[in-house]
């Protein structure tokens, strides 16, 4: 069976810096698969490829069955890959709403249409419902990762892709983000995650990869690697 | 040797070929071209060096012109000590065209420097009280020579000299630290102050450079026609003069020459049709920021390469014999060499930085650690003067740091690498170093422009070391590189190069082992214990944990801006609050067990 | 004396208008492309000229009046807003043309180099223009006919008061598009990132192109705007863009709202300066520029920038 997403061998490089060396990443459609690996490995630089943000200097990346390596990312969109970036990046000079309505530009939606997909998201995150005319730029830093979510599944994506959601944020929000990203795989969205933080990530998903200097040193189950004690060196260092 | 030689014999074939010449109107044309290479040998310090873009020069011109004009007939002095003169006025107002520029950015310095040329062509157009006017100054005083005003011919050879002694002092500045530090300005300001150039006063300095030879430009253009009107200030001649240097080549010295041969013959040719010349001037300069970035010299330059094929060459071995050159630091080996305390900023909601306190030792290798956001980067910009904490209180070797600029900390003997490396890639390896360097030679202005033997014994003295600190890291096979050419390992190398150029006496590390593989980290590892047997007291912010946990005496942890933890390595590894800092908040008891179990042997 | 005051209270007020839709025409750009036009000067004048051209083909049944010297008919009916429009419309072309040749190849490489090659493309079309119109300033007829009307003692002419309205109109439109349009909240997306304007689904390249021709076209429209109160000229441009770029940095370049404030205060202020010494009011402006520029180098309202180290 094919693959939802294949990444072969792909290989990034910024100039002289090579942040990514021939990784090959598989997803099954329906399952939450994380990379984890310590700050600097390479994980958000394989993502924004996958997204369309950064050229592969070789290899290929191909969604359901089609070669997207060469694709422009405002088209990937279309083709059903959402993007929730590092840090956020939610429109901070608009509002919630008109946050929302942007992540389904793609879908090129009737308003009565648009109205749907809005009232949708905000039934799975009644908290941006409450902040609808909010300036984006006033929400916690909670809010504004569940914004960035929603903001990428109004696109109506058939992969997400969550680059490092715990990030800057407080434990308890942080739970309450990854409770979320078990009920998005319950309706058969595909995860994608890059989190820093292994336990977490390892913990909700199905199959991940460790990624160390840019390169994929070891792959299982989210259960396999939890137990790991590479993954624990990747982050602590060996020999302790 | 053989540039001044060169040199010397083109001024001397052009001086005898203005010799036969008797036509007036090619005189006129060898005039012109000594006078727009003036400007453009001054403007190629301000743009092709410096990296300033000036859209204001013609400003400057008329500072000398206008200098000159009013010296010699309102208030009657001799034409040579009003040309003097001229020319400093004109310097002088180099200083305030570049006061505001030093504030501003981008599109606003461009800004600045065009609202500053249509001040002046505005001011001498309507204050015709004072200026003339479309009028103009009638009268004005030629240069004599024996008495009597100097002939067409003459006037050439006058410009041709002045020519040949500015392409030859500028040279003599231009190749040695004031060059680097104009380089360094326009690769990377904030590099370049970490390594202690002092990037206002610099700025200052080429904007001061540009306008005097501007000026004298002007001023010999005022006494040699003996009038001046507005009509010679615009902001086609602003334009003319950036098109000279972007032309012939910014930031060689063999670009003023060509651009101003090539373009003041072009517009001969041309002057009949205005339209025209503006024209081909438009198409000039898309021409050359298309298709010859590097100007005609660029091309020139080119075409000798071409001939000979360089294969890239390997770095070498680091000598262990080598020694660094470091500052003589005649302390109590007990007294700490940095203490910090309280140290706090914010920025809008993110407090990456809560009332931290640290204590450096010297000799001993300190690593910083903690997640992503915790804060590591901002103090490091902190300790070397990128920030401005909003608290605390900072001494090094018993000086307070206060609030003194980058490039004065770097002076006080703290030197630091980037995260993002900044090198100046344009550069040479050599050429990099040298700038750490920089501080701590002595040659002023005066000096380097003269070429005086002092001057060259502190460029002789600071390449030695250079090729010491080469020696050391390994990299004298790859000196003459350019720097943004080498793989990025060896680019880290030569960024550490750069910083122990600045003899410092703590070196602060921003991830110096980012994107570097297992073998190369392992090296890198090897080279801070040299540099620390060296006497360099090193701060090293990592994330790799195999190369912290191996050189480092000392560890801080920092998370969310505050300090969580510090020790020995073996301490901080087994405290509980770093494992939980960096691997998250623990999902299933169970499997953190198995987890602290399998870390045992 | 107060009609002397009223008188440059309107006139500021008309001339600033013209200069808040053209520091608008920059925000637009430089938001969207952190770029803009060093040109716009020169596509201020050539829409003026272009302007007349069309008033001229317009009416070219007898009552017309030569090229150089149109007579008020000429202007009349619908002919001036069609004039307007359809400069407007070429000007937006030439834009995209500007994005695509000038900035496109220069944008994000370090160095700003686009600043020289959009005053490149400025000279080119400067000369092109001269070659083909002259050197000669041209008179624009205004619609509203060109007499002085008295109000409340005070000399005021049609055309100050058609300027005003009409760049007032756009601004206005201008600000809900941006606000409350599906493009115009694109635009401020990209604004913002265009990364992230990517994920999205946004064509960058396009909202990009989209930028320049309105920032062009609005150039364009200012030049056939003003040229009725002083007359078309290809040099004219040069001083409207750089005052109009002064009152933008003024208000903060990445703030359209500021730099509609900066272009208005800047106007008014001309008009008070040219009361007192006529002769000195474009050196106090640009004096004042360079200082508040020393002072506060983002502008009175732009955002402070910080260098990521």
């Amino acid at each position: 069976m094919t693959a939802m997403l294949e990444v072969s061998t792909a290989s990034i490089g910024y100039g002289p810096i090579r942040a990514v060396a021939e990784a090959s990443i598989r997803v099954e459609a329906g399952q939450v698969v994380a990379i984890v690996g310590a700050n600097g490995a390479g994980k958000t630089t394989l993502l924004k490829s996958i997204a369309g943000l950064l050229p592969l200097s070789s290899g290929h990346i191909h969604f359901e069955g089609r070669d997207i390596t060469a694709m422009p990312p405002h088209r990937r969109v279309g083709a059903g890959i959402a993007l929730s970036p590092e840090g956020r990046q939610v429109f901070p000079d608009q509002t919630v709403r008109d946050n929302l309505e942007l992540g389904a530009w793609s879908r090129n939606l009737s308003s009565s249409a648009l109205e749907d997909a809005v009232e949708e998201q905000f039934n799975l995150f009644p908290r941006l419902r409450e902040r609808q005319g909010q300036m984006a730029v006033t929400l916690s830093g909670g809010e504004q990762q569940m914004l960035a979510i929603a903001r990428a599944l109004m696109s109506a994506p058939r992969l997400l892709l969550l680059d490092e959601p715990s990030l800057g944020l407080a434990p308890l929000v942080i739970k309450e983000i990854f409770a979320i990203i078990r009920t998005l795989r319950g309706r058969g969205i595909t995860v994608l995650l890059v989190e820093q933080m292994a336990n977490l990530a390892l913990g909700v998903a199905d199959r991940a990869y460790v990624l160390e200097t840019g390169r994929v040193t070891l792959s299982g189950t989210g259960a396999e690697l939890l137990l790991h004690p590479q993954v624990r060196a990747a982050y602590l260092g060996a020999g302790h | 040797m053989r540039h001044v030689l060169l040199a010397v014999l083109l001024a001397a074939a052009a001086a005898l070929a203005a010799a036969f010449v008797t036509n007036d109107f090619y005189l006129r044309i060898l005039f012109n071209i000594c006078i727009y290479l003036l400007c453009a040998s001054g403007m190629n310090v301000l743009l092709g060096f410096a990296g300033q873009k000036s859209l204001g020069q013609a400003g400057l011109f008329a500072a000398g012109a206008y200098g000159v004009a009013l010296l010699t007939t309102s208030w009657d002095l001799g034409p040579w000590l009003a040309l003097l003169l001229a020319t400093g006025i004109a310097a002088a107002c180099g200083v305030l065209i570049a006061a505001p520029s030093l504030r501003v950015r981008g599109p606003s310095l461009a800004m600045v420097t065009l609202a500053f040329g249509i001040v002046v062509e505005k001011l001498v157009t309507e204050a015709s009280d004072i200026f003339g006017g479309a009028m103009g100054i009638y009268a004005i005083k030629p240069l004599t020579l024996n008495g009597d005003p100097l002939t067409m011919q003459q006037w050439v050879w006058l410009g041709i000299l002045l020519c040949l002694g500015l392409h030859l002092l500028l040279r003599n500045l231009l190749t040695g630290r004031f060059g680097r530090a104009f380089l360094s300005l326009q690769a990377d300001e904030i590099a370049a102050a970490a390594v202690g150039v002092s990037v206002h006063r610099y700025k200052v300095l080429a904007f001061v450079i540009a306008a005097t030879t501007c000026g004298l430009a002007g001023a010999l253009v005022a006494q040699q026609n003996q009038y001046i009107n507005s009509d010679f200030i615009t902001f086609n001649l602003s334009i003319f003069i950036l098109l000279l240097v972007l032309f012939g080549g910014a930031g060689s010295l063999a670009g003023p020459v060509l651009g101003a041969v090539t373009l003041t013959l072009l517009s001969a040719l041309l002057a009949r049709w205005s339209w025209i010349e503006h024209f081909v001037q438009g198409a000039l300069l898309l021409f050359a920021l298309y298709a010859m970035p590097k100007g005609l010299a660029g091309v020139l330059a080119g075409l000798r390469r071409s001939g000979t094929s360089t294969a890239p060459r390997k770095a070498a071995e680091p000598d262990l014999q080598a020694r660094l050159p470091t500052r003589p630091d005649d302390a109590s080996p007990v007294a700490p060499l940095l203490t910090a305390q309280g140290v706090s900023k914010s920025y809008g909601g993110v407090r990456p930085a809560r009332d931290i306190a640290a204590l450096l030792t010297r000799g001993h290798i300190h690593a910083l650690i903690g997640p992503n956001g915790a804060g590591k980067s901002t103090f490091i910009n902190i300790l070397s003067g990128v920030v401005r904490p909003d608290d605390g209180d900072i001494r090094f070797r018993d000086t307070p740091l206060g609030r003194i600029s980058p490039h004065a900390i770097c002076g006080l003997g703290v030197a630091r690498t980037f995260q993002n490396l900044r090198l100046f890639r344009e550069l040479s390896v050599q050429d990099n170093v040298l700038l750490g360097q920089h501080a701590r030679m002595r040659n002023g202005f005066l000096a380097s422009l003269l070429g005086l033997p002092a001057s060259r014994r502190e460029e002789a003295a600071a390449r030695k070391r250079v090729t010491e600190i080469l020696r050391f890291l390994g990299l004298s096979e790859l000196a003459q590189q350019t720097a943004g050419s080498l793989p990025y390992g060896l680019q880290r190398r030569v960024e550490l190069a750069r910083a122990l150029a600045t003899e410092p006496y703590l070196l602060l590390l921003d991830e110096p082992a980012a994107g570097l593989n297992p073998q190369e980290t392992a090296e890198l590892g090897e080279l801070l214990l040299r540099i620390r047997e060296q006497g360099v007291t090193i701060l090293l912010v990592e994330h790799h944990m195999d190369l912290v946990m191996a050189i480092s005496d000392h560890v801080i942890v920092l998370d969310y801006g505050e300090k969580i933890a510090e020790g020995t390595p073996a301490q901080v590894q087994a405290d509980a609050r770093v494992t939980a800092a960096y691997l998250g908040v623990e999902e299933a008891p169970e499997a953190a067990l198995e987890l602290s179990l399998a870390g045992k042997p | 004396m107060l009609a002397t005051y009223l008188q440059a209270l309107v006139s500021g007020l008309a001339i600033g208008g013209i200069y808040a839709l053209i520091a608008l025409s920059f925000s637009i750009t430089f938001t969207t492309t952190k770029t803009l036009n060093f040109a716009q000067g020169e596509f201020i004048g050539v829409g003026a000229f272009l302007g007349v051209t069309i008033l001229y083909a317009l009416s070219a049944s007898g009552d017309a009046g030569s090229f150089a010297a149109l007579s008020p008919a000429a202007s009349g009916g619908f002919s001036y807003p069609v004039a307007a429009a359809v400069v407007g419309a070429v000007l937006g072309t030439l834009g995209i043309l500007l994005f695509l040749a000038a900035i496109r190849p220069f944008a994000g490489k370090p160095g700003m180099s686009w600043v020289m090659s959009t005053i490149g493309f400025g000279i080119i079309l400067q000369s092109l223009g001269l070659a083909v119109w002259g050197p000669a300033p041209v008179n624009m007829p205004s619609p509203f006919g060109d007499d002085v009307m008295r109000l409340g003692g005070a000399g005021v002419r049609p055309q100050e008061i058609v300027v005003l309205t009409v760049a007032v109109l756009l601004m206005v439109a201008l600000d809900l598009v941006m606000r409350r349009t599906r493009m115009g909240k694109a635009m401020r997306a990209v604004a913002y990132s265009p990364q992230v304007a990517a994920l999205m689904g946004i064509n960058v390249t396009l909202v990009m192109a989209g930028a320049f021709a309105l920032s062009s076209a609005l150039a364009g429209i200012g030049g056939v705007l003003v040229a009725p109160v002083a007359s078309a000229s290809l040099f004219m441009g040069m001083g409207i863009a750089l005052k109009a770029f002064s009152g933008a940095i003024m208000g903060g370049l990445d703030n359209p709202r500021g730099c509609i404030f900066g272009g208005f205060a800047l106007g008014l202020l001309e008009a008070g300066v040219a009361l007192w010494q006529a002769q000195w009011r474009e050196i106090a402006i640009f004096a004042l520029i360079i200082l508040v520029l020393a002072i506060r180098p983002n502008g009175l309202f732009g955002a402070r920038t910080l260098d990521k180290v």
